[in-house]
């Protein structure tokens, strides 16, 4: 062909659908720079402010013996909440998963609402029924047993307050794997619960294992429905979100800060887990897919 | 109203995909870009859209050298295979939408651009489906109005990505007479990507066959097909049938000539009875009888080698050849190629 | 069409789960839900209205409507941002900060508050440069919309981004061929496209921020007509003993929210529902 038309190297062009890299470089700093002012800053801050009076100050404000009550009372409350709600999870997915029956967009609306109720009224649902005026107040009294103000009434509102968790994470997995494989399974001869054990439970491991992730992050660090209904007995009552109130609320900083750090640290290692969830979900869909695919 | 390629390069993350490939497309000819799948033609087609741009080589178009315009700037329609519709806008603010978003200086008036979508809209039959949205019509007709809004804006080339691609078989039949017709009516340049050679070789005045990036062949529709310029586009084109040796029994290959033969399996005669020397001997390995065509799968006595027949209905009828049975071949017609290591190389120039 | 062929399948556990299900929701979430309405329908139609209208408890559901709506607002504008960046561009640390996003749903609210409080103070890390400008955020009503602001940051962010992950790129590539420039691409292909997303989120942060305690009991220093937020108001009543009183409130809050909950299940039965290809 025409010599007028050499091999010539050009300039390469940005793609028909990029943004200039000015634009691209501004929009990056003004996202980075919201992120910075409310999620970053604070978040060292809380590291900066519970070591601000050295490593000492920090492990002697939480050799405290309150700081040690708070955190079994915590792990004792997760520890509830957390299988229970989980095993109710698994139950609600599996209904609303492989089965069809009338009325199940309500069951899950009814599902998600603890999402949407205020922790403080979580909270003042269970005094109305439990407390000294309330509807069974004087029938608990009668046997000398305290639900509110104690670790019962703790343990109730941190199971509504986590109720929707595992449930939610669940439900749109399984929906979205289908009863083929269960019905296959039923059909060479698994009975129910080796059709359960063998089948789904390894293929939601992950959903399942990110609801738990969440639930237990919520339930260690629920603060304002266990606020209404603990009634703030040191010692007693107290899970480490409340005993950080106290504290700070006694203008003791450091230590505030020190047992706030703790449940710092749980958040992020809860966003760790999380990640490292889909970062396994994501790798087995992929080689699920690849299997699949060709 | 020409589109020219000279020289173009591309690769994606060190993969080459486009070696150095020029092309030439006339004006007002609707051209197809053929070939399997990863040969680079979609690619070479996004490359003259202006959606990709090249490692090296120049685009020109109309005569002017567009390599350093952006797609806005090269006045192209184009057509995606899944269309690619605004599934938020209606059919009609879909087909208005590349007048819209002019500049306001050189925009329509709200009522000429109204008048200007009536008219595609019949051009394109979909006369009083203005007000539907995407997900409420047919695939025939999204693609349709892919096209009508690619035409909106009245592109000097048609650009389409295996237009017919994401049709069923029926749909897809009636859309290329129809693309036919419509582009004789509006005698605007067009290039269309596909890997179905039936379709290339319906639809189009002129076809490129694309392969690994290279072009292998330029030509009509009958000049590819009866004149391929090597074995693979003779293979792309059509059933073949391969033989290493070459088959002179016809007397239309120099046996003398190192090479293979490929025959088409309608261009194999079959009988009862040996015809002339060099035919071969064969068993029948299966029959598939239905329709007007029957199809032989024979292999070659005391070799390893299967091939296929094409008859006629009636031709099978006389015959009346069953499984088992030992039948004698003779080619009609052959093409011979250089052998196969040859043909590499003989695949790399750009023929034109 | 054969309607009654093995209605449920043949997987077994359909009464056991049910039973279960429908069991364990009544009693954590239905019946003392449902206790709380029945407290506040013994109240009588004047005694509700003496307690609502009262100018304090106006007062705050004046702040806490004002400030969940403009952290909301806030939240929408930024998260659409954040979403975009995190999904079309890439830059280093982009890992961290996505997953750091996520950060107000782990952090319990209380550390939340406390730092927050710390941080924006006069004098505090970034409530020093504040207090130069003359702007005071911890103990003002902005304080209380900068706690909503952090606790909403994940919504928006998470509802907005598979959705940009979801766009055809050739969608964006055909507005180009037609003529659009990069603007008019997002604003009359993209943002129409992203529109149920953000309003979900929007919806989603909103209703959350209504409700939310922990956050911000701490920044806002809890001045009646001022800077008391309604949950907080629920709480003092009930310190108080004044259980007519909280309930009244929390009644009015939880029809509020289940306004919002319907409207968000709503959007997103629409946005599957429409404009859904093939």
């Amino acid at each position: 062909m025409s010599d007028d038309y050499a091999v010539v190297p050009i300039r390469r062009t940005a793609s028909a659908i990029a943004e200039p890299a000015a634009v691209r470089w501004l929009l990056i700093g003004a996202a980075i720079a919201f992120l910075a002012l409310f999620l970053f800053v604070p978040l060292i801050a809380v590291f900066a402010e519970a070591f601000q009076k050295g490593w000492t100050a920090y492990v002697s404000a939480l050799r405290e013996p309150d700081a040690w009550a708070a955190i079994k009372l915590t792990l004792l409350t997760a520890g509830i909440a957390v299988p229970l709600n989980t095993a109710f999870g698994v139950a609600a997915a599996w209904l609303i998963a492989k089965y069809r029956f009338r009325g199940k967009n309500l069951l899950i609306t009814l599902i998600d609402l603890p999402f949407a109720v205020s922790p403080v009224i979580s909270g003042l649902v269970f005094v109305l029924l439990f407390g000294s005026q309330g509807v069974l107040g004087p029938w608990l009294a009668q046997y000398d047993f305290k639900i509110i103000f104690a670790v019962p009434g703790i343990v109730l509102a941190t199971l509504f307050v986590t109720f929707p968790f595992v449930a939610r994470e669940l439900i749109p997995v399984m929906q979205a794997l289908g009863s083929e494989e269960e019905e296959a399974a039923m059909s060479l001869g698994a009975r129910g619960w080796q059709t359960f054990f063998r089948v789904t439970l390894p293929n939601v491991k992950w959903g399942l294992l990110y609801g738990i992730i969440l639930c237990n992050a919520r339930a260690m660090g629920e603060f304002g429905a266990v606020s209404v209904v603990s009634g703030h007995i040191r010692g007693l009552t107290n899970t480490v979100p409340l005993y950080v109130e106290i504290l700070y609320n006694e203008y003791n900083f450091t230590a505030a800060f020190a047992a706030a750090s703790l449940l710092a640290v749980l958040a992020l290692v809860t966003l760790a887990a999380k990640s490292l969830v889909e970062w396994k979900a994501a790798r087995n869909e992929s080689t699920y897919n690849l299997a699949g695919g060709e | 109203m020409s589109i020219q390629v000279f020289n173009i390069s591309k690769s994606f993350a060190k993969n080459a995909i486009l070696h150095d490939l020029t092309l030439e497309i006339p004006t007002g000819e609707l051209v197809a870009l053929l070939g399997p799948s990863g040969s680079g033609k979609t690619t070479l087609l996004r490359l003259i859209a202006g959606l990709e741009a090249a490692d090296a080589g120049r685009i020109v178009l109309d005569g002017q050298d567009v390599t350093g315009l952006g797609v806005r700037e090269r006045q192209i329609g184009f057509v995606f295979q899944h269309y690619a519709l605004f599934r938020h806008m209606n059919v009609y603010n879909n087909i208005a939408f590349g007048l819209q978003v002019r500049p306001r200086r050189q925009r329509l008036g709200k009522r000429e651009i109204g008048q200007r979508v009536e008219e595609l809209l019949s051009l394109v039959q979909l006369e009083g489906l203005a007000e539907r949205y995407p997900a409420q019509l047919s695939g025939g007709q999204r693609q349709r109005v892919a096209l009508a809004r690619a035409l909106a804006i009245q592109p000097k080339f048609l650009l389409l990505d295996e237009p017919f691609g994401a049709l069923d078989a029926k749909v897809r039949q009636e859309l290329r007479r129809w693309l036919r017709q419509l582009h004789h009516n509006l005698e605007i340049t067009s290039l269309f990507v596909t890997h179905d050679q039936e379709e290339a070789l319906e639809v189009a005045d002129r076809i490129v066959i694309v392969n690994e990036g290279r072009i292998e062949q330029i030509g009509t529709p009958r000049e590819v097909y009866h004149s391929p310029a090597n074995s693979f586009v003779y293979r792309f084109l059509g059933r073949a049938n391969r033989f290493d040796e070459p088959l002179g029994g016809a007397g239309l290959i120099d046996p003398a000539e190192p090479g293979v033969s490929y025959i088409r399996p309608h261009e194999l005669e079959v009988s009862r009875q040996r015809i002339g020397v060099n035919c071969l001997q064969a068993t029948v390995q299966h029959v598939y009888a239905v329709g007007p065509i029957v199809r032989l799968d024979l292999k070659k006595t005391g070799t390893d080698l299967f091939f296929e027949v094409e008859l006629t209905d009636e031709r099978y009828r006389e015959l009346q050849v069953q499984t088992n049975e030992t039948v004698y071949v003779r080619p009609r017609e052959a093409k011979g190629f250089p052998a196969e290591k040859a043909l590499v190389s003989a695949g790399s120039h750009i023929s034109g | 069409m054969a309607k009654r062929i093995k209605p449920r399948g043949i997987l077994p556990g359909f009464g056991l789960t049910m039973g279960y299900t429908l069991v364990y929701l009544c009693l954590i979430v239905f019946i003392p839900l449902s206790l709380l309405f029945l407290k506040a329908a013994s109240l009588s139609p004047g005694q509700w209205w003496e307690i609502i209208s009262n100018p304090r408890v106006l007062a705050a559901f004046r702040l806490s409507f004002a400030a969940a709506l403009l952290a909301g607002v806030i939240n929408t504008v930024f998260g659409l941002l954040v979403g975009w960046v995190l999904t079309r561009y890439s830059f280093p640390g982009k890992r961290l900060v996505d997953g750091l996003v996520d950060l107000p749903f782990a952090l319990p609210t209380a550390v939340a508050g406390i730092v927050l409080t710390a941080v924006y103070a006069p004098g505090g890390w970034i409530g020093r440069y504040l207090e130069a400008l003359g702007v005071q955020v911890a103990f003002a009503p902005i304080g209380v919309v900068v706690a909503l602001t952090f606790i909403g940051i994940p919504f928006v962010v998470r509802t907005v981004q598979p959705v940009l992950l979801d766009l055809e790129k050739q969608v964006e590539e055909v507005s180009a061929t037609l003529g659009a420039n990069r603007w008019q691409t997002f604003r009359r292909v993209i943002f129409p496209q992203l529109l149920p997303a953000l309003i979900t989120g929007f919806a989603l942060a909103f209703a959350r921020g209504l409700g939310e305690y922990g956050s911000v009991v701490f920044i806002s220093g809890n001045m009646p007509m001022s800077t008391e937020i309604v949950p907080l108001l629920i709480m003092t009543k009930l310190e108080q003993y004044d259980y007519a009183g909280a309930t009244a409130i929390a009644a009015v809050m939880l029809i509020a929210s289940f306004l919002m909950l319907l409207v968000i299940n709503f959007l997103q039965w629409r946005s599957n529902k429409l404009h859904r290809l093939g």
